[in-house]
């Protein structure tokens, strides 16, 4: 029972850690309509940013704001190359992705571990004040679980903005938001600034779980999170009443917990990603097939 | 709704349902950061130093082994899940392996012996309780073997991946140690697989006298077809290791990762006995062999000298 | 006062397609004038459109709104004092968003998209109201997505929103074409109402010859980028829809249509 509620806590908050990253790729891949690749690039990019400053012994909460930046400035980057150059949207985030591979070794080299004994968001203010001396696994779920939420009642929050209402339009009619006298363009950039700097910020909270950061940890992380949103919407949706944040934490989670079952099962990682892809493939067939049934 | 909730129903039942082996046994966690011929060796040999200095897999303990697939994300699940099971030791083979098994053991103090991590300081494997072996690869010994074979020798083309931190490092190394041995070494970082054969070429245009191995997992990954480029233009290359010498390099001065995994193995029986890890200083293998390919020294029109010959492991044979 | 001067638009200028829609082309419409535009395909009709939108640039020749010049405008820019209903009902309004929410987006037209709320409950009864002047029973729809309307209600809310803010002058781009004869009076109908209370100046490209000749104080057919025929006043309403359909027929026998 004990390993059963360890491993219980130990894919819930790794669902949660990734939720961060998933609600990112849900704004471009769903709302804007725009598939980012720079996520296989912003996300080590927080890390990596991450793993520098917590070992020069800066706060890591401040830390946790240096990486939304870092991150927001690579979304940034991919805006412009597409809007202002006009670059596919896929090529686009290629681009800024491949300078982000070298960025990152510049910034962190290939590996990069902070030591035990460095402060992070786990083991400093005012996680010890607030958790005490709970266990750290127990005060990594409450900690994520406050960012994962906190985050998603942002978002869910900004979408009833103007600004996010206009982020939504500009997904759904480009030239209706012309006609409002906006730079589509410019909400077009705002919306994978956002996305970009939540996906970094993801990757800088893994970092500070994990206390290490890789230039390679960012391989495969937008499929991951391109499965997570259509996981979470396809199981979770249901005629409006779900909010897509909601959709994409859950999808989080599940994800994480047939990776863990498939561990659990001793399938050889050698074909994780053959599994991954057959549950993908399964879960948009079925999507498609309830569409119909409900059309 | 309810058809949610048998889900989520399901999902529970089959968690619990894993849970339920709950004989009290040694249980060791080993995470694998892919499947590789080296790894491989590290985790073979480990389980047989276990069993020499009496812990048998089966009767004494029983071990839960993971392969990460070369996926970080993937290896924290391996790590936590080995944590969540309440191991005895965890076990991991590569660097970024161990990692992954060092942050699974920050609160619940699990000993951690890692394998073949290049540079344990570096990666801040030194603190807690953690222990393990080092392979550092033997620089100085594979250049000196260069020198051996191939007398008139310049250059040294060596490729190898930049987002590997074992490759890079080494790569200083072999820079600061080759004018000792009259040597210029001609390098190229990559940073994916589909690079490696075109910095192949483009070395063998350069003129390289021969290439140099180093344990880089996308370089190796692709030796068969650096082979063929290289034999078609008849210029030698030295592996890092056992393995590398089978497929077809000509010599190398490396690791037996088996002694390696071995070496580890009983750091671990160690452990098992009651010592503390953070009592034992990790281990870096001074031990390496020469390994000789005769057939490819044939076929490249290389002389082998006798010394060589002598001290030198056969793999053909 | 809009003024279009001296415009001259060649397409793919210098390639095997190249084509001149307008060779040095003037028109002027007074404020509050409710001019139809019709012709043939290919006539210039919607390059005209496109050119004081500016959805594109003229190689030669300017665009005057009440005097200033607006020709460098980007198009977004321009689009703060123009309201445009297309053709394609799912072109003027989000699909996937609800009707108070296209409302609340298009209620913000040219001011900052910032940080307040986008909808509050003083603003979705004002909107309740707006809709339900409409008169299509859409006032219990609002949360309803505008994909799942029909494409006459669609394009009834698309007008309301196009003119939901204060604009210059209105565009209609065919805006009844694609829609079934009920819904189209039902629209036409709208659109006089809606233009006649706002005293807008509008411009609307039609197909439709009988609209042309019923709705609006101007009438302009064109031809090849010409006018070929220009009435308005006394002489506009005493035309009839026979009388531009003879003079239709003989440029559109010309064309060899």
């Amino acid at each position: 029972m004990e390993r059963f509620i360890n491993l219980t806590v130990s894919v819930l908050t790794q669902g949660l850690i990734y939720s961060i990253l998933t609600y990112g790729v849900y704004i471009t891949y769903k709302i804007l309509d725009f598939p980012d690749l720079t996520v296989d690039g912003s996300f080590p990019l927080g890390a990596a940013v991450t793993a520098v400053l917590l070992d020069k012994g800066i706060d890591p909460w401040i830390v946790l704001l240096i990486a939304i930046a870092a991150g927001a400035a690579s979304g940034l980057m991919t805006g412009i190359i597409h809007v202002k150059f006009k670059v596919r949207d896929l090529l686009a985030g290629i681009i800024t992705m491949t300078a982000l591979f070298s960025i990152n070794l510049q910034i962190a080299g290939s590996n990069y571990s902070v030591a035990r004994t460095t402060p992070t968001i786990f083991t400093g203010f005012p996680a010890t004040v607030l958790l005490g001396t709970a266990p750290l696994p127990v005060k990594k779920l409450v900690i994520f679980f406050i960012i994962a939420l906190a985050i998603k009642l942002l978002l869910d929050l900004y979408f009833r903005t103007k600004a996010g209402l206009l982020l939504i339009a500009s997904g759904d009619n480009e030239m209706f938001v012309t006609s409002l006298a906006v730079d589509t363009g410019k909400a077009k950039i705002m919306g994978i600034v956002i996305s970009d700097a939540l996906v970094a910020l993801c990757g800088a909270l893994v970092c500070q779980e994990q206390r290490s950061f890789s230039a390679t940890m960012g391989t495969g992380q937008m499929v991951f999170a391109l499965a997570a949103v259509i996981i979470g919407l396809t199981l979770f949706k249901k005629a409006g009443s779900v909010k897509g944040t909601t959709c994409a934490l859950a999808g989080s989670v599940v994800y994480k917990a047939c990776i863990q079952l498939a561990i659990l099962f001793g399938l050889p990682a050698n074909l994780l990603k053959l599994v991954t892809a057959v549950l993908f493939l399964g879960i948009l067939i079925i999507g498609k097939s309830r569409e119909e049934r409900n059309a | 709704m309810k058809k949610y909730l048998s889900m989520v129903l399901a999902i529970i039942l089959i968690f619990a349902l894993s849970g339920c082996s709950g004989e009290k046994k040694v249980l060791i966690g080993l995470c694998q950061y892919g499947e590789h011929p080296s790894l491989d060796n590290c985790r073979l040999g480990f389980i047989e130093g276990l069993k020499e200095a009496g812990f048998s897999e089966g009767s004494d303990y029983s071990l839960d082994y993971q392969n990460g697939g070369f996926d970080d994300a993937v290896c924290t699940q391996i790590a936590q899940g080995f944590a969540a099971e309440g191991c005895t030791l965890m076990v991991g083979v590569a660097t970024n392996a161990a990692l992954a098994c060092y942050a699974a053991s920050e609160d619940n103090d699990t000993p951690v012996v890692f394998v073949a991590v290049s540079d344990p300081a570096g990666s801040k494997l030194t603190e807690g309780n953690i222990t393990g072996t080092c392979d550092k690869l033997p620089v100085a010994a594979q250049l000196e073997l260069i020198r051996m074979l191939q007398p008139d020798a310049e250059t040294i083309g060596i490729i190898y991946t930049v987002s590997e931190t074992n490759s890079v490092s080494t790569i200083k190394e072999y820079e600061k140690t080759a004018p000792a041995y009259g040597f210029r070494i001609e390098s190229i970082g990559v940073s994916a697989q589909s690079e490696v054969t075109l910095a192949v070429d483009t070395l063998i245009n350069k003129g390289v006298d021969c290439f140099s191995n180093l344990t880089d997992n996308n370089v190796v990954g692709v030796l068969d077809s650096i082979l063929e480029k290289t034999d078609a233009a008849s210029i030698p290359v030295y592996g890092s290791e056992v393995e590398q010498v089978k497929k077809g390099c000509a010599a190398g001065a490396g690791i037996d990762y088996y002694e390696l995994g071995k070496q580890t193995g009983r750091l671990a029986a160690r452990i098992l006995n009651g010592e503390k890890a953070e009592d034992i200083d990790f281990e870096t293998i001074e031990n390496y062999s020469v390994y000789i390919n005769p057939d490819k020294i044939t076929v490249l029109n290389m002389a082998l000298p006798d010394d060589v010959a002598q001290k030198a492991v056969d793999v053909t044979k | 006062m809009l003024e279009v001067k001296n415009i001259t638009m060649t397409y793919d200028k210098g390639g095997v397609n190249e084509l001149t829609v307008f060779d040095d082309f003037s028109l002027s419409i007074s404020d509050g004038q409710f001019l139809s535009v019709v012709g043939s395909n290919g006539s210039g009709k919607t390059t005209f459109l496109n050119i004081i939108c500016g959805s594109i640039t003229p190689q030669e020749g300017s665009v005057i709104l009440n005097g200033t010049d607006i020709s460098g405008e980007k198009e977004y820019r321009r689009n703060r004092r123009i309201g445009r209903v297309y053709q394609n009902p799912s072109m003027g309004t989000c699909p996937n968003m609800t009707i108070t929410e296209n409302l609340a987006l298009a209620d913000n037209k040219g001011n900052r998209f910032g940080l307040r709320p986008a909808i509050d409950r003083r603003k979705e009864m004002e909107f309740r109201d707006l809709v339900a002047s409409l008169s299509l029973g859409l006032e219990d729809k609002m949360d309803m997505k505008m994909g799942s309307l029909s494409g006459g209600q669609r394009q009834a809310l698309s007008l309301l929103i196009a003119t939901l803010r204060p604009i210059d002058f209105l565009i209609l781009d065919e805006h009844t074409a694609a829609l079934d004869p009920v819904n189209s009076e039902i629209i036409m109908e709208l659109t006089r109402k809606t233009v006649e209370k706002m005293h807008l100046m509008t411009i609307m490209v039609t197909h439709n010859l009988r609209h042309a000749v019923e709705y609006g104080d101007r009438l302009v057919m064109m031809d090849k980028g010409i006018c070929v025929l220009d009435i308005d006043g006394e002489k506009k309403k005493n035309t009839k829809v026979e009388d531009v359909l003879g003079i239709f027929n003989s440029i559109s026998i010309e064309c060899g249509n």
